[in-house]
């Protein structure tokens, strides 16, 4: 039997000391215990938001007093979600196609090459996705507002590159460098030139990866919000920016619209979300850490 | 995290021999130029911006962030938030991540759920934690009902609310980042120590907790430099003109509201330079471990 | 915990594991035997064959689904691995990477709250016992492939546990040092006398090492015997075919007189050996190429004539691939030199053509 069948689950054993049992099992409870409770308040505290968007009125008691989806076609024309879906639709969309054609040529450098400065550049690509948005964000506004960028559309596509693209990067090399580069080698002397042995070869043995590496961006991009807040104009926010407004200007508008919008984001998201999850690991949205192989045995 | 992973393994890579450039190096270019021009080129022109105010000598800026009683105090406002919101999400996180280290339903389950409220953002948790956490929420409620809290509580608008939103928002981050570094310490490990002795403690203890200890240290790092730069929560669920005006809503207001580009550099300069000292102290703790392998043997 | 035992009881030690599609398969099916104190048993098959699932079972790292281990009457299968007190080496060794030869070593005796006064000693003395004495400070990433074996064997021992068990030890050493390291298992085995289970694919380590073999297959116990009996007597025709009996062929039972048993195919008549009762007309026999004479013997007595359709060169002699005038091929070593095209004849002792239901 192989020794992977090992991991499947902990042995349990009936005869561990009295007093150390008890302990070990108030341990587990606590942990278990506080895993629930964070679970259920995340729960209900989205329940809450979808509760108050079909609300007619609800205040201060468990349920509101009348139910209505009005709120979502108020909401659709007070905050005009058309335009903004869209310019999110773009922005996205570019986002992805971007960072995969810059990323990917680069991720196979770094799988296949070592070079000098090799460890530099790839401390170039990791510090975007270590120093947070909002410490860069505001000179890389300064810089786009100079070049007339910032408040459109493109400056927002190139804010949102910037961890983008090194995500692909840091998905993709790993993954590059588990296919065996023998098969390049054997396609070389089979006589395919570079563009063959890359059209042939290459692109379907990485269309598993490009396809991880694109959802994890488009998911990661829908919600990225600082960059785009601080480079976005009034006619190129994007859904996660309008929602941040609307809720910042509270007392504007009926709270239950704002719940309608941020019910709309939400459902956007965890589409892509439970699309992305089928193809990747959820751990892969934080980090590019490999899962261990299974030892063999 | 990834940098030593990746540069480590010689493996399939080919060193650049003398027969002339490698045109595979080419393809690095565009990524490259882009992180430079888009990334490095923001950050140096901040830097030099940030001691080229309008009026006054070179530092002028950092004396004023260091003598106007609403800039420098954001310093240690911050930390107050950033400092116990990641002690509590790495810390609780770590026994989580070890208790669900055997791979099964229940870890994907769990993995799942986690995921979310990473995916969903700060910015709609701000509005649910309005509506939950608000005097008049279900949690109110909840706490009234069962005698815990009379009156209704306060937790949103307040310290309190953006501790909450940081822990939402960042315990998931941790717990995920622990559990795959925990997934990635060869469990062959934990039962060749088991067979001589060792318990579940024992095994965590001499271990895990070892191997552990760069990816605990880099964890560290990456939340509390998140949390440093809390800013829509801040805004949304804290008290933005006193007890939450963190760094960034400062750094925010001098760009966008007082269109001061070169005191809004500064401020980022301030708040990445405080960044950098935590996380050189961080990693410079995790110099003392055991760094390399986390496999039992060859291969 | 103890340091010594009479005997090690399994009795009908079952493991299943799920399935896809949600059956459950039994990777160890009713193992029962019994291993006396300083007995080097081991476990052989091929991979999936249930030898790893059983000494993780014995070790504690697997709880049984069925059956019971004892030791001297009293169960232990209840027991977690760190209460069992077996010694244990793995696979890949699976050293702990952060710590010295010297701690690794020291490491089961510190769970045992030993004072590092009286651990030194011990861990010097399994260290030398390794050869290993100059390394006590290196951690496992600066040692080769064998050194880190050594060290995970005085690591299993430093404990003096009253079993050891060895999963694999010498699968990813190459083949000199296999050699080398197998004999150094059998000199500390000799040296301590601690019971020892073997686990391995390999039927050279098995012969070589163990006092008696364990043959198994998907999960279900073959054959136990002594080496020397599952070399010459293979229980069933899987033993046969893996303790190295490449010629199998089947046949019609013409004539069955006690235990020897004709048969006939094509042109070829032969006489052989019964080793398990025949359930039909059909029958198999099972023949070493080793163990085919070539030339005539006996004045013709199962002797097969063919001619030569391949040689394969292996040095003290060679491998050839023989077509008989039936139709049939057989494999035989010959000392001889011989060409493809050859006209050759091969005898075939009867006793060492045995017979199997087919």
């Amino acid at each position: 039997m192989s020794a992977a069948a090992i991991g499947a689950q902990p042995t349990r054993h009936a005869s561990a000391g009295g007093a150390a049992k008890l302990l070990d099992r108030a341990w587990r409870g606590l942990l278990a215990g506080l895993m629930v409770l964070f679970v259920v308040n995340v729960a209900l505290l989205i329940a809450a938001v979808a509760v108050n968007s079909v609300a007619t009125r609800w205040l201060g008691t468990w349920l509101p007093a009348g139910w209505t989806l009005s709120w979502y076609q108020q909401s659709w024309s007070d905050f005009q979600l058309a335009g903004i879906l869209w310019v999110t639709f773009e922005v996205v969309v570019a986002v992805v196609v971007l960072s995969l054609a810059i990323g990917v040529p680069a991720a196979y450098t770094l799988a296949r090459r070592d070079f000098p400065g090799k460890r530099a550049l790839l401390l170039l690509f990791l510090l975007p996705l270590m120093v947070p948005p909002m410490t860069y964000g505001i000179p890389l506004a300064t810089v786009l507002y100079q070049m007339h960028l910032a408040g459109t559309i493109w400056g927002v596509i190139l804010a949102n590159l910037i961890p983008a693209a090194p995500f692909v990067i840091l998905v993709m090399t790993p993954f590059i460098e588990q296919i065996d580069p023998n098969l390049e080698s054997a396609a070389r002397v089979f006589g395919a030139g570079t563009g063959r042995m890359f059209t042939s070869v290459l692109v379907p043995l990485l269309a598993p990866g490009i396809l991880a590496a694109s959802l994890l961006v488009l998911v990661r991009t829908i919600a990225l919000f600082e960059l785009t807040f601080l480079t976005a104009g009034p006619d190129s926010q994007t859904l996660v920016v309008a929602l941040y407004y609307a809720v910042f200007a509270a007392g504007v508008r009926a709270p239950q619209s704002i719940d309608a919008m941020a019910m709309i984001y939400m459902l956007v998201t965890l589409v892509w979300l439970l699309i992305a999850l089928r193809f990747v690991n959820p751990t892969q949205l934080v980090s590019r850490v490999k899962e261990h192989p299974v030892p063999a045995g | 995290m990834s940098a030593a992973a990746l540069a480590g393994r010689g493996g399939p890579a080919v060193a650049v021999g003398r027969r002339g450039f490698d045109r595979a190096l080419l393809l690095a270019i565009p990524a490259t130029l882009f992180m430079v021009l888009l990334f490095v080129y923001p950050f140096l022109y901040g830097l030099w911006l940030s001691f080229a105010p309008a009026k006054g000598g070179a530092l002028a800026n950092y004396r004023t962030f260091f003598t106007t009683p609403d800039l420098w105090p954001t310093i240690g406002i911050t930390l107050k938030l950033a400092l116990p919101a990641t002690l509590i999400n790495v810390g609780i996180a770590l026994p989580i991540a070890f208790r669900m280290r055997v791979r099964g339903r229940w870890q994907r389950v769990v993995t799942t759920l986690l995921v979310v409220p990473i995916t969903l953002g700060t910015v709609l948790i701000a509005e649910g934690m309005l509506n939950y956490f608000g005097p008049k929420g279900w949690l109110s409620h909840t706490l009234q009902l069962l005698h815990l809290y009379d009156g209704p509580i306060r937790l949103t608008h307040n310290y309190w609310g953006v501790l909450i939103s940081l822990v939402i928002s960042g315990f998931p981050f941790a717990f995920l980042l622990i559990l795959s570094y925990v997934t990635g310490i060869d469990p062959v490990l934990a039962r060749a120590a088991a067979t001589l002795g060792a318990g579940t403690f024992a095994q965590f203890r001499h271990i895990y907790l070892p191997l552990l200890a760069p990816g605990l240290a880099m964890c560290f790092c990456l939340a509390f430099v998140q949390a440093f730069s809390v800013f829509p929560s801040a805004v949304l669920v804290g008290a933005p003109a006193g007890p939450t005006r963190v760094i960034s809503i400062a750094a925010y207001q001098a760009a966008f509201e007082q269109y001061d580009y070169s005191l809004a550099s500064a401020i980022a300069m301030i708040m990445g330079f405080v960044q950098l000292v935590i996380v050189a102290a961080v990693l410079g703790l995790r110099g003392l471990f055991y760094r390399g392998p986390v496999a039992g043997g060859k291969g | 915990m103890r340091h010594d035992f009479r005997e090690l009881k399994l009795e009908r030690v079952t493991r299943s594991f799920a399935a896809a599609g949600g059956h459950a398969f039994n990777a160890l099916d009713e193992l029962t035997m019994t291993i006396r104190r300083g007995e080097f048993v081991a476990l052989l098959g091929p991979s999936g064959c249930g030898k790893s699932t059983a000494l993780n079972c014995i070790a504690g790292l697997l709880a049984l689904s069925g059956g019971a281990i004892s030791l001297d009457e009293q169960r232990i299968d209840t027991l977690p691995p760190e209460k069992r007190g077996f010694g244990m080496v793995f696979q890949n060794y699976a050293l702990f990477p952060h710590m010295t030869v010297e701690r690794n070593v020291g490491f089961g005796l510190r769970m045992r709250g030993m004072s590092a006064a009286e651990i030194a000693p011990r861990v010097a003395r399994a260290l030398s016992l390794v050869q290993l004495s100059g390394q006590a400070g290196k951690l496992p990433g600066q040692l080769s492939g064998g050194q880190q074996q050594r060290v995970a064997i005085a690591r299993a021992i430093v404990i003096e546990p009253p079993l050891v068990l060895m999963d694999e030890p010498l699968s990813n050493l190459d083949a000199k040092l296999r050699i080398e390291t197998r004999a150094e298992i059998r000199r500390i085995h000799g040296e301590l006398g601690r019971a020892t289970i073997y686990v391995t694919h390999d039927q050279d380590e098995a012969l070589s090492l163990a006092d008696r073999i364990v043959v198994m297959k998907d999960g279900v116990v073959q054959q136990i015997d002594s080496p020397q009996r599952i070399y010459a007597q293979p229980a069933n025709l899987h033993v046969a075919h893996f303790m190295g009996y490449r010629n199998v062929l089947e046949f019609e039972v013409t004539a069955v007189n006690a235990e020897r048993v004709e048969l006939s195919g094509g042109a070829v008549r032969i006489v052989g050996t019964l080793c398990q009762p025949l359930d039909g007309r059909r029958a198999v026999v099972a023949i070493r190429p080793e163990e085919i004479v070539v030339g005539t013997r006996d004045g013709g007595a199962n002797s097969v004539r063919g001619s030569v359709t391949g040689v394969e060169y292996g040095g003290r002699d060679s491998l050839i691939e023989v077509l008989l005038d039936g139709g049939l091929r057989l494999l035989a070593r010959s000392d001889v030199p011989a060409e493809r095209g050859d006209a050759i004849t091969l005898s075939i002792p009867p006793e060492r053509a045995l017979v199997y239901p087919a």
